[in-house]
């Protein structure tokens, strides 16, 4: 196989329990988001972006929908005869076959298939966070930084802190001390997920955490903490712009609204660094009906408004039928609310059908509508 | 694949009735449809639909925006390593015979398609109409028929005055009776499909090799009725695009759920068009929208009724954009207002500017125009 510098891998197979009824039936990564994207969208999108062309997507919880919506890849230009996406579920062998039980777990069940394309660095992804950036801006500051480990980190609210993994530095960048979710933070510094490992020092470590019995086979746990006792070179790179886990409910309903600001942080609709998705292309353009009314929303393709949508998003295929009211709302792709509905601070679940006359939403909590199966 | 077919698809047919410039650098089959389609999208569409999985373009004169558009094949499954799109190198034979759909030379010099794929039928079709046939179930008529060749009808008026299109007589046993000058005295309105026993098409080709700029449906009607040919009347949604008074007609008439969502889209029989990843539209600011279709990427900051409206457009605060067509790419400045105009691709409209047509006869605005 070519050679290749660098190579991502994206951790893929988690449930997302935080995500609630979202996450009944798919893999969190194949969550949809904004209408038309769904939540691997981002992630594969900054690897194409930042010129990696090979990506091993570990998978593992319900991955149906994850994997079809990959498919051969195409939607990112990753449908390539030397390298490309390439789908990596838990396998059999010899001697039995075992779940990926964690995250290192799960690259280590993969040494081969990295080894395959000789890699010298491998970034690790997680599927659950919106954001845009250029890993080879941090592969750069890997290498002239001569890691072992980098990891990339960016400043939160002192008050917000101890939500996250905290890294405190020195005047170098290097990184000190590490602590998950610490009750006394002494850093704002935080994890934001993507490590950026150099692949000969991350082999040697995944198989000595392999024999370790008393690991959990976790990157924040068991790896990273490894590498800082060993005295590894591991440094923090600084990132500046959005990002957001959007791995719990109300921070998934919130990026949407993010988005759907004038002047957004994070901006979808800058052609610089685009977002790619692979949606659907068989859906019509979408029908504003004679008695709609539409507005501060976005409205995806196939969709059909006949009723009054304020503030939401309707995605891919979903119907508003007349008298119905979105308000403040994310309606999921291919769903329907049906006549003189009202929908308040809600979020419709892909396939899932409102029946006429609902009154559903608080104020208070956001809440998800989901019933009618999958197709 | 249900039947043994392959498909072909004349890109170069071209009506004689008015577009202005809508048809001066393509031609009907790159003609942008319905927010989002080529009207190429429909019989290509339908062939994909129906299993057959070997298709030929004849390319026409301007044939740029028609490779740009389907590219290798790819967003209608037709990127195959067994047969696949062929885009077939079409010839202009003067001015002579514009609205030809299957020229015989175009057919002898890509023959090479009818003998590598040894299939019993051909399907033609041009790119005048826009429906979602089942392309198999005409197939079905035909083989049913015993004939030698069908051609797809529907009954009804045709909406131009300008018609260019084939008129035949249909006899109580389906077949066609006789072929004559003029619509008028039947009210069959050719819909520009008919399917040939491969056998007949070769046949017809080999003695008429020499006879170049002649339309292949020509000798069809010549060498009636020593040939057996079959009618298939079509009773679901069709309609021809013989002017811009159709094409402006047509589209307005997608707002009606009934035909867009029943007739023309449905999953059974997806219409398929260039893959484009484009951000979902926005309506922001003082967005205002009514009775219109929308495309993806757009941004509508104004007022919007009425319209068909393609990928990417932005429209700014405070412009009316009504009855109109608006296609890719148009920029639409503040304060501007808009009935009844069909804009072509990337057509700027400045600031506080206003263009008027009629519903009859809307004002179309040439490919990267600014006013």
């Amino acid at each position: 196989m070519k050679k290749k510098e660098c190579i991502a891998m994206l951790l893929a197979g988690g449930q997302g329990t935080r995500l609630k009824a979202l996450t009944n039936e798919i893999a969190k990564p194949a969550v949809s988001f904004f209408g038309k994207y769904r939540i691997i969208d981002f992630s594969l999108s900054n690897c194409v972006n930042s010129g990696i062309d090979t990506v091993g997507v570990l998978i593992q919880y319900r991955p149906m929908v994850l994997n079809r919506y990959i498919g051969s890849g195409e939607a990112w230009d990753l449908d390539k005869s030397d390298g490309g996406v390439h789908i990596l579920p838990p396998y059999a062998t010899q001697n039995g076959g075992a779940w990926y039980e964690g995250t290192a777990d799960a690259i280590y069940h993969n040494i081969d298939f990295v080894n395959s394309y000789s890699p010298e660095y491998i970034v690790i992804l997680s599927g659950d966070h919106l954001y845009k950036m250029n890993y080879s801006k941090m592969l750069d500051f890997h290498k002239e930084k001569k890691a072992d480990l980098t990891v990339s980190v960016m400043e939160v609210p002192m008050a917000e802190a101890s939500r996250f993994g905290i890294m405190s530095i020195d005047g170098d960048r290097r990184i000190t001390e590490f602590a998950e979710k610490p009750a006394q933070p002494k850093s704002n510094l935080a994890s934001m997920g993507i490590y950026i490992f150099t692949w000969k020092t991350l082999e040697k470590a995944l198989l000595a955490d392999h024999e370790d019995p008393k690991s959990e086979h976790d990157f924040g746990k068991n790896i990273i903490p490894g590498l800082l006792a060993s005295k590894s070179q591991v440094f923090a790179y600084p990132f500046r712009g959005y990002w957001k886990d959007i791995g719990t409910v109300d921070s998934y309903y919130e990026a949407h609204f993010d988005i759907l600001k004038e002047n957004p942080e994070f901006d979808l609709y800058n052609d610089n660094f685009k977002i790619r998705s692979g949606a659907s292309s068989l859906y019509p353009a979408h029908i504003i009906g004679s008695k709609a009314s539409v507005s501060r929303s976005v409205v995806c393709n196939g969709a059909i408004v006949k009723g009054k949508v304020v503030n939401s998003v309707i995605g891919c295929g979903a119907r508003v039928e007349e008298g119905a009211e979105i308000v403040d709302s994310i309606l999921l792709p291919d769903c329907s609310v049906g006549k003189n509905s009202k929908l308040i601070h809600s979020i419709v679940n892909e396939d899932s059908v409102v029946p006429s006359g609902t009154v559903f939403g608080s104020s208070e909590e956001v809440m998800i509508f989901s019933e009618g199966g999958k197709k | 694949m249900k039947y043994n077919a392959i498909g072909l698809i004349s890109a170069m047919y071209e009506p004689n009735g008015t577009f202005g410039s809508l048809l001066a650098r393509r031609s009907l089959a790159t003609l942008p449809f319905g927010a989002r389609y080529r009207m190429i999208d429909f019989p290509l569409s339908s062939m994909v639909d129906a299993g057959i999985t070997t298709v030929g373009v004849i390319a026409p004169y301007y044939y740029r925006s028609l490779i740009d558009h389907l590219e290798s094949g790819r967003s209608w499954n037709l990127d195959k390593r067994e047969g696949g799109l062929y885009i077939m190198p079409g010839t202009v034979f003067g001015t002579k015979n514009p609205q030809a759909r299957f020229l015989v030379g175009d057919l002898v010099r890509n023959s090479r398609i009818f003998r590598n794929y040894n299939t019993d039928y051909v399907v033609f079709a041009d790119t005048s109409c826009v429906m979602n046939a089942d392309m198999n179930k005409i197939l079905e008529n035909h083989v049913k028929s015993g004939c030698q060749a069908t051609l797809l009808y529907k009954k009804g008026k045709i909406r131009s005055e300008v018609v260019n299109t084939i008129n035949f007589n249909v006899g109580s046993d389906g077949r066609i009776k006789e072929f004559l000058d003029s619509y008028d005295k039947t009210n069959n309105v050719f819909l520009g499909i008919f399917v040939v026993n491969r056998t007949c098409l070769m046949e017809i080709l080999n003695a008429y090799s020499v006879f170049k700029n002649t339309d292949f449906i020509d000798l069809l009607i010549e060498n009636f009725p020593k040939l057996t040919i079959n009618a298939c009347e079509y009773n679901e949604y069709a309609e021809r695009i013989d002017s811009v008074y159709d094409y402006y007609n047509v589209n307005m008439g997608l707002m009606d759920e009934s035909i867009s969502q029943t007739n023309l889209f449905c999953d059974e029989r997806p219409i398929m068009t260039k893959v484009q990843d484009e951000v979902p539209c926005l309506y922001i600011g003082n967005a205002k929208v009514r009775n219109s279709i929308v495309a993806s990427g757009c941004v509508i900051r104004g007022e919007v009724e009425n319209s068909i409206i393609f990928r990417s457009v932005h429209i700014a605060e405070g412009s009316v954009v009504r009855n109109s067509i608006i296609m890719q790419h148009g920029e639409i400045g503040r304060n501007a207002v808009l009935s009844d105009v069909i804009l072509d691709k990337y057509v700027t409209i400045g600031e506080g500017k206003s263009l008027k047509g009629s519903s009859s006869s809307p004002t179309i605005v040439e490919k990267g125009t600014n006013i």
